[in-house]
């Protein structure tokens, strides 16, 4: 099983399922989340066999207000937490707010160490 | 061409055969060649161990790849037995079969610097040095802590008892290098947040360290 299908299935009861890669398609309801791969960093041995990968994975956590937002990103941290995914936080560059659309945007950065 | 750290294997002996004491001879040459008193049973590219308590000690501890050229005969590829002492007697192992150390990163083992021996003299003005021999190359292999690697338990299990090992690196451009080596290792780990655990093995050759082109 992939990394990616990993997290949408520990993901599934967040956001009633409303994961998304890279992008959220148009007119999706909020809440959503959207995870993306920031940077992968193979584990080689000198025969240079990837024995495992590092990847650092962002995830946007959007809703219709600032506490709602950080609620999600709450949601999606236990959901990670209670998945049997080999995971750790790292740093964030912190909150978002689009004004256009009015949307409130908590990221949250993981690391996962996989095969 | 230089050589380049990926693509390439280091592994420890895993199948040591029984030591044979069948040598007649070994002649003091470049390369020396070994006659044996029955038919040796090995062919061209084995890799063999040398002990020798008496006469040409310095092969004693010694790895080296042969050439055969007859079924009584063969020669130390790229051993220079010439100011060796005489033969008297001796045995050899064949290193057949070997444990890959699929965890290792890196490797190192730099040229051990020479002894340094004071020949000043009360006319000198300043110090005077003569080189005298050099340190053994002191290794290290670092890579992945993976105590159940086949060749971390060998090597774990020669440092308990005290006894060389075995080694051979096998280069991506098709070279090969033999040695054998005191080895230290197998137990211990380094463990930082969120990162693989790695360990480190440490040996150190005994007798020389002999590089096949192919």
């Amino acid at each position: 099983m992939s990394l990616q299908s990993e997290i949408v299935t520990a993901l599934s009861t967040v956001a009633s399922g409303a994961i998304y890669p890279q992008f959220v398609p148009v007119d999706v309801d909020l809440p959503f989340v959207v995870y993306r791969i920031v940077n992968k960093d193979p584990l080689v041995t000198l025969s240079d066999g990837t024995v495992e990968v590092n990847t650092i994975v962002e995830f946007d956590c959007y809703d219709e207000s600032y506490s709602e937002a950080l609620t999600l990103a709450a949601a999606v941290k236990t959901a990670i937490g209670l998945s049997s995914l080999v995971y750790y936080e790292t740093s964030s560059p912190g909150e978002d707010y689009e004004p256009i659309v009015d949307v409130f945007m908590e990221p949250v950065f993981y690391g996962f160490w996989h095969t | 061409m230089a050589r380049i750290g990926t693509n390439m294997t280091v592994a420890v002996e895993s199948v040591a055969e029984v030591a044979y004491t069948n040598i007649s001879s070994i002649t003091k040459a470049d390369p020396g060649v070994v006659t044996t008193a029955t038919a040796h049973g090995l062919t061209t590219g084995d890799v063999l161990k040398f002990a020798a308590s008496a006469g040409m000690v310095e092969l004693d501890g010694q790895l080296v790849r042969i050439t055969t050229s007859a079924t009584d005969v063969f020669a130390l590829e790229s051993l220079d037995t010439t100011d060796y002492s005489t033969f008297t007697a001796g045995s050899y192992q064949e290193i057949s079969a070997w444990h890959t150390l699929s965890n290792a990163q890196s490797a190192t083992m730099p040229d051990g610097a020479p002894a340094k021996i004071d020949i000043t003299t009360l006319i000198d003005k300043s110090k005077q040095y003569a080189y005298g021999l050099a340190d053994a190359p002191d290794g290290s292999i670092s890579g992945l802590y993976d105590p159940a690697n086949a060749g971390v338990v060998a090597i774990k299990a020669a440092t308990k008892s005290n006894s060389p090992l075995a080694f051979r690196i096998a280069w991506a451009g098709g070279q090969y290098t033999y040695f054998n080596a005191n080895v230290s290792g197998g137990s211990g780990f380094d463990l930082a947040q969120n990162d693989a655990a790695k360990s480190t093995i440490s040996f150190t050759p005994v007798k020389d360290v002999l590089d096949y082109a192919t």
